[in-house]
């Protein structure tokens, strides 16, 4: 395998999910269930005489973005016409933004901030541009290839997007996926996008090895699709460097079911596009008080949070991370100890490990539904006061994400209570004294201690500390084993 | 670039067919030769006019609208009575030319 360098550049599809209507007319921005073609109106089906106009919302969210992203805002919107004739664009041109004569992005030149493996890294962010989203193209067969047609809805056409594009400042799939997945964070803060909804980003990826053509892979659907796509196109161009076959600059479709790069032969170059300033859209002055305004509701970001977690709660890294990483959790965790005085680290490793392991990812968005931070909040408070051992405690967090109260578990469990000190002595004496095959066996090998740990447990309906009981026991098989050698 | 350098030639006008998804007859592409230089002509008279700095696009100021749906009369299916319909989707040409 070779080394040389390889160099990505990203354009992130972001749909404005928060959105009520389109970019450009009423209709309903959720086209999601709906029947194909029900969804649509003169405007974004691009009818003669029909006439767009910007929606408010979509401007302002994307400001929002804009300063999030530490970059330089133009003190105007406007909008160009782009054109390529594809059947899921209604007009022939689609409605973007563009630098160049008399049109300009609504913001360019910024940054974000992300870590891999602990690493501070950060990617230049070259513009972000408000566009329209083309219908959706479905094949009958199932795929490109093999469709003799194409059959075409129309509901997503006209949906805002924001387009993110990057500078090529990526130099593996690791790092590409970590920034993504600092973005989705950012833009879920500024409650940008719901990106539990298919499709709702969609990424292309420009991908070159040092010294070759740049090729761009379109269509990739998720954040796990990535990793796949430029590892596939990676070893595709490198395969055809050592072969002396040059790599065409070209665009590329990712075929998701073969798990390949697909030559989709448009021959577009920039110029083709025939961008110039939409007639129909007059540009739109950005006032200086307006941003001001929009700066003052921008929302503490996953950065920041993360931060002032570990300073409040005394959170490790890792925790505030995974923890901040979805806006969701962060309030959720914030809430509970609102309730508890439990040591952060302690609440936070049992939400995250237990509570979202339970729950499932998919589901935090509902959390606070599921298991009211005030019940999470009590079964916290009952463990830091000592009155259940954390082996309870864990066991009783499935039984709260069924529905069920934390009070009413301990109590039908008969779990309330922890045994401990003299009273777990006695009873680890006991054990021992009923099981001498087991303590035989421990006494030989230290791993057959697990048995009367477990025997313990037993004993007292898992109310004895797991950690004490541990200990106790190894003292006590450390006694035996000195008589055994000085008998 | 001024539109007078650029050479109207063979290849020009096929790039312009394909660009634009319409087959030419030998006739039509020689008669589009004629006319396409005569439009770069006229292009260039525009261009030639002194218009100072100042890059006007539009006359008037764009503005905005609230985002709240509003369900029109003239929405839905039967917009698009034209078009050949499958199954309530539209029926295209095939995208992958392999």
């Amino acid at each position: 395998m070779s080394s040389e360098k390889i160099i990505i550049g990203l354009e992130i599809h972001v749909q404005l999910t928060s959105l009520k209507t389109k970019l450009f007319c009423n209709c309903s921005s959720n086209y999601r269930d709906m029947p194909p073609n029900t969804n649509v109106c003169p405007i974004c089906l691009g009818l003669p005489g029909s006439l767009p106009v910007v929606n408010k919302e979509a401007v302002k969210k994307a400001l929002l973005v804009a300063l999030a992203l530490n970059m330089k805002i133009s003190n105007r919107v406007s909008w160009a016409r782009k054109h390529y004739f594809y059947p899921d664009l209604p007009k022939n041109y689609q409605i973007t933004q563009y630098e160049g004569k008399g049109v300009a992005s609504i913001a360019r030149e910024g940054y974000l901030e992300y870590y891999v493996d602990g690493n501070l890294k950060k990617a230049r962010i070259r513009r972000i541009n408000l566009e329209e989203d083309p219908g959706k193209i479905i094949y009958h067969t199932g795929s490109m290839l093999t469709s003799k047609y194409s059959l075409i809805d129309y509901n997503r056409s006209g949906v805002a997007l924001l387009e993110i594009v990057t500078e090529p400042d990526f130099s593996s799939p690791k790092e590409v996926i970590a920034f993504l997945q600092e973005l989705r964070s950012v833009l879920e803060y500024l409650e940008v996008a719901d990106f539990n909804l298919e499709g709702s980003m969609r990424v292309d990826v420009n991908i070159s090895i040092e010294g070759g053509s740049r090729v761009e892979v379109k269509n990739i659907g998720s954040i796990s699709e990535i990793e796949a796509a430029i590892l596939y196109e990676v070893a595709r161009q490198r395969s055809l460097r050592e072969k002396g076959i040059k790599i065409e600059m070209e665009t590329r479709h990712w075929d998701q079911e073969r798990k390949a790069t697909v030559g989709t032969r448009t021959k577009e170059t920039e110029e083709d596009y025939r961008y110039f300033p939409d007639p129909n859209l007059p540009p739109v002055e950005i006032e200086m008080d307006y941003l001001e305004g929009i700066a003052k509701e921008m929302p503490e970001l996953p950065n920041a949070k993360r931060e002032r977690l570990i300073k409040e709660y005394g959170l490790s890294s890792y925790l505030s991370y995974v923890i901040t990483s979805n806006k969701k959790l962060a309030e959720y965790f914030e809430e509970v100890m609102k309730y508890t005085k439990i040591d952060g680290e302690k609440a936070a490793a049992l939400i995250v490990n237990d509570l979202v392991g339970w729950i499932g990812q998919e589901r935090i968005k509902d959390i606070g539904k599921l298991v009211p931070p005030a019940e999470m909040a009590n079964l916290l408070e009952l463990l830091r006061k000592g009155d259940i051992s954390i082996k309870i405690a864990k066991e009783t967090i499935p039984e709260l994400v069924s529905g069920r109260k934390t009070t009413e578990v301990l109590l039908s469990r008969g779990w309330l209570g922890r045994i401990s000190g003299k009273e777990l002595d006695e009873i680890v004496e006991r054990v021992m004294r009923e099981n001498e095959k087991a303590v035989e066996d421990a006494l030989r090998n230290p791993k057959a201690i697990q048995f009367l740990i477990g025997k313990v447990m037993e004993v007292t309906n898992k109310k004895a500390d797991p950690k004490e009981t541990y200990e106790l026991i190894v003292k006590k098989i450390g006694e035996l084993q000195k008589r055994t050698w000085s008998n | 670039m001024s539109t007078k350098e650029r050479l109207v030639n063979e290849e020009l006008i096929e790039r312009l067919s394909w660009l634009s998804r319409i087959k030419l007859s030998v006739e039509e592409r020689e008669r589009l030769s004629k006319e396409i230089v005569m439009i770069l002509g006229y292009i260039d008279d525009i261009l030639s006019l002194d218009v100072g700095n100042e890059e006007i696009t539009h006359l008037s100021e764009g503005r905005l609208r609230e985002d709240s749906p509003i369900y029109e009369i003239e929405m839905g299916r039967e917009l698009l009575g034209q078009a050949i319909l499958e199954e309530g989707y539209v029926k295209g040409p095939k995208v992958f030319k392999g």
